[in-house]
């Protein structure tokens, strides 16, 4: 009866391997820290088009999408993902820096900036979000309406303002960007203010977006995806571009990145997959979905929901050197704001 | 007998092995090998800081729980108060909902603008926020009101196995009243040192709540390590403080688990004398049960109602996550049933010294119990993840039920090693001189007695495997969907309307399962009652 036992179960274990083994042939991992309502209509849009199924491994905000890069991190010697779709492009610069990512020149990768891609090839920039403030228009009115960044250390904005944690996610790359523009003085100077400002510090994006819906803050630093959320769910809220002024910072942009992973098990359908994510047809529809992703292929139509991104005054920076500098910034924001 | 036993030692150690102690310790060496002593970003004095204010914060929120546990159930087990059974229930829901969703609704109800001030502001002429709670105050608040039902349902089960005839022995005595009060204490300071360490640990580890509230403490600080610089040799070397810490108090425990005088008997159907409440009492008790049930229950779960503008978008939520519920709940089902098996086995194995390692396991138990979730996780890909083991392990998520299985494992074995060692050996001796199977023994004269403790285990054991979230977002095989998973990724761009029914639908896909395995449960009993003609 044992042996019976085992023999039925050697099987089965033989049948499944072989039967996964199959399906392998037309498939592509992915692991993605894209909101899946923004992700899985496109992964559903490129099995339809190109017969390779799509198996995805998705992020969450309640462990600050890193799960997924501490996973290909732990994965490194064995990796099973063969593309990381990254929401933003701080942690894909750490993974290069790692060596877990490898090189692909996508033809449609040349088609954008060079500031958004890597010279190595390792990875591209696509639809970015940009960095807003969102204002609750029941507690403040329009011709005092904050403008820049500068407005956090207004004292006339006192205990009124909120910001993300900066240990993670846009605001910990937005945070370097501004460490490498204004350089460590400036960026002190700035930190300093903030809390004497009384800016608050909350968990994540979701949670500024969320309470300055609910009035709990006048004011807020957050993303494009965050702020239309807030709006189409009718919260009394309202988006500016930061430092549209002629001498102004400019508003800060966040590319998504796309990258194949190092003896990748699917390389070629991870190229063609990323072919078809860097796509102009693809950046059209990622913009016009909720999220309202900014394209970065030219002539492709920006978010029907916000306004002519082409003409926004960006913030210049060297997208490359944000990995360098992110834990010198994290130490000064923790010198500054635990003291 | 000897042999049957000792198979079943060499087997549950064998496989604790497997499941635990070889990807702890292949993790462990990866990293003194790779990046030994990297440094953690923090400076030793901050560290101190850090620890210490972490240290008053545990040990406030487990005063608390453990008071609160400990009064409800002596209340539902020691006086003529009606339904208790029920109380019982509502009072375990907190368990139902996760953490992270519970943090979120307080935060909103306690926030400046939003819920209880809202309210205030509504009626009183001020435009200022009246009431500012402290993000100490607000964590410690949510940390207890999550924890306190299992604190309640381990005394409750302390309460129940205590037998009558051991007051009555302390009677003969000249000096009653010391000695009774020597009998109580030896009897529940060990359920109340396995609570406090268990809650001590939980508030200790949890960084869901703090995160929630900005509240900078020593649990934060891991998962920055982890996630902020994937520095995972800082992430470790930040659990070394609170393993030894873990160490020590272990020490004790296990020293009074080894003098406990008292062995339940069999058979014994004396019953305890209950405290008759006075209609004064009975009315004072349930004006203080309303006020805890609204404030626990009634107060998030109406939140929840009052959130939810549309009942047509839990209708489509269901439609698009009734896979992931079933996946959730079939692997939750599995989980629970590899940690029910092993932590008997393993607490079986050390009560009767079956090998002089049982001391080395519940070390590596706590280890266990201590590491942060994503450091399991993490051994685990380090450890199954290897080219030249069977694809299907890591790759199809093979490993994913064990991996959820030792969140809990820890905990089931202290208590069922609690249990284990107040139930005397001599009935499976005589069992055995009866020429009766080893298993059948344990199946009839142990299990049977340890069945409302395993049900209690099975209950949480399976909710907290359900609602993990962290294991399966690491090793979860890609294109598998869980509920845990979804849920969470969809709060991050959901409206609160959204949260709210995701939440709800996460609380009713517990409860509706457990509620029928309860009637099922209640049938059982009615129906070998009538077997027996009572």
């Amino acid at each position: 009866m044992l042996k019976r036992l085992l023999l039925i179960s050697l099987n089965l274990i033989i049948l499944f391997n072989l039967s996964s083994c199959d399906s392998q042939k037309h498939e592509v991992i992915i692991y993605t820290s894209v909101d899946r309502h923004i992700s899985e209509p496109i992964f559903k849009y490129f099995e339809k088009n190109n017969h390779i199924k799509v198996k995805a491994v998705y992020d969450t905000e309640a462990n600050k999408t890193t799960g997924l890069v501490n996973r290909l991190i732990a994965e490194k010697q064995n990796p099973r993902a063969d593309v990381f779709w990254n929401s933003e492009i701080g942690r894909t610069l750490m993974l290069k820096e790692q060596q877990i990512l490898s090189a692909y020149n996508s033809p449609n990768a040349i088609l954008r900036k060079s500031n958004y891609r890597d010279i190595e090839q390792t990875w591209t920039g696509l639809a970015a979000r940009a960095r807003v403030i969102i204002v609750n228009t029941d507690r403040i009115q329009d011709k005092n309406i904050p403008n820049n960044l500068v407005a956090f250390t207004d004292p006339k904005w006192y205990g009124q303002a909120a910001i993300a944690n900066p240990h993670f996610g846009t605001t910990g790359t937005h945070f370097t960007a501004l460490y490498n523009l204004w350089g460590e003085k400036r960026f002190n100077k700035w930190l300093i203010a903030l809390q004497k400002n009384k800016v608050t510090i909350l968990p994540g994006n979701a949670q500024v977006k969320n309470k300055v819906s609910s009035g709990e803050y006048a004011f807020g630093l957050t993303d494009t995806d965050d702020a239309l959320a807030a709006i189409k769910e009718g919260a009394p809220v309202k988006i500016i571009f930061p430092d549209q002024n002629s001498d102004g910072l400019g508003t800060f942009l966040i590319p998504n990145s796309v990258a194949i992973i190092k003896n990748a098990p699917h390389p070629v359908a991870a190229k063609q997959f990323i072919d078809f994510l860097l796509a102009p047809q693809t950046e059209e529809l990622l913009a016009s979905g909720d999220g309202g992703q900014i394209p970065l292929s030219p002539n492709v139509k920006g978010p029907d929901n916000l306004p002519n991104t082409q003409k926004l005054q960006l913030t210049q920076v060297d997208y490359k050197l944000l990995a360098k500098n992110f834990e010198i910034m994290l130490k000064n924001y923790r010198t500054i704001w635990t003291n | 007998m000897p042999d049957s036993r000792q198979t079943l030692a060499i087997f549950s150690i064998l496989t604790f092995s497997i499941m635990a102690i070889l990807p702890i310790l292949f993790l462990v060496a990866t990293v003194f090998f790779n990046h030994f002593l990297a440094p953690t970003n923090i400076s030793f004095t901050e560290l101190q800081l850090l620890f210490l204010n972490s240290f008053f914060f545990s040990s406030n929120v487990t005063f608390f729980t453990l008071f609160l546990g400990m009064g409800l159930a002596w209340i539902f087990t020691r006086t003529t108060l009606r339904h208790s059974f029920i109380w019982l229930g509502l009072f375990c829901l907190p368990l139902f909902i996760p953490i992270n969703i519970l943090a979120n609704i307080w935060s909103h109800f306690l926030g400046n603008h939003t819920g209880l001030n809202a309210l205030l502001l509504k009626w009183l002429p001020s435009t200022e926020p009246l009431l500012n709670f402290s993000p100490w105050f607000s964590a410690s608040l949510v940390q207890i009101m999550s924890f306190y039902p299992i604190s309640l349902l381990i005394f409750y089960a302390a309460f129940l196995r205590w037998e009558q005839h051991w007051s009555e022995a302390c009677y003969f005595s000249s000096y009653y009243k010391k000695l009774h009060r020597i009998v109580l204490w030896r009897y529940y300071r060990n359920y109340l040192g396995i609570s406090a360490l268990l809650i001590f640990v939980f508030s200790f580890s949890d960084f869901a709540v703090a995160d929630m509230f900005q509240l900078h403490v020593y649990a934060t600080e891991v998962f920055l390590q982890l996630s902020a610089y994937s520095n995972l040799s800082g992430a470790l070397i930040l659990s070394l403080p609170i393993i030894l810490m873990g160490i020590i108090y272990l020490f004790f425990i296990y020293h009074w688990l080894e003098h406990i005088p008292l062995s339940n008997g069999y058979g014994n159907n004396r019953q305890i004398t209950l405290k008759i409440l006075s209609p004064v009492q009975t009315t004072t008790l349930y004006l203080l049960f309303l006020f805890l049930i609204g404030m626990i229950i009634v107060l998030p779960i109406s939140y929840l109602l009052i959130t939810i503008d549309s009942w047509t978008n839990m209708g489509q939520l269901i439609q698009l996550v009734w896979q992931d519920i079933i996946l959730s709940l079939f692997l939750s089902f599995i989980a629970t049933t590899i940690c029910l098996l092993l932590s008997l086995a393993l607490a079986y194995s050390i009560s009767r010294k079956l090998k002089p390692m049982g001391i080395w396991i519940r070390l590596f138990l706590l280890f266990l119990f201590i590491l942060p979730s994503s450091l399991i996780g993490i051994a685990y890909i380090h450890f199954w993840n290897q080219p030249y083991f069977p694809d299907f392990i890591y790759q199809q998520g093979w490993i994913l039920p064990f991996a959820l299985s030792l969140i809990f494992l820890p905990i089931a074995v202290e208590i069922f090693l609690l249990q284990f060692k107040k139930l005397p050996i001599v009935e499976e001796q005589a069992a055995h001189l009866c020429g009766i199977s080893f298993y059948k023994s344990l199946r009839l004269a142990i299990l049977l007695r340890l069945t409302p403790v395993i049900k209690i285990v099975s209950l949480i054991c399976f909710i907290f495997c359900f609602n993990e979230l962290t294991i399966s977002l690491l090793i979860s095989p890609p294109g598998l969907s869980i509920l845990p998973v979804r849920l969470f990724s969809m709060v991050h761009y959901g409206s609160q309307s959204l949260i709210a029914s995701l939440s709800l639908l996460q609380l009713l896909v517990l409860i509706i399962p457990v509620f029928f395995l309860y009637r099922y449960n209640l049938s059982l009993i009615k129906k070998s009652q009538e077997k027996k003609g009572l």
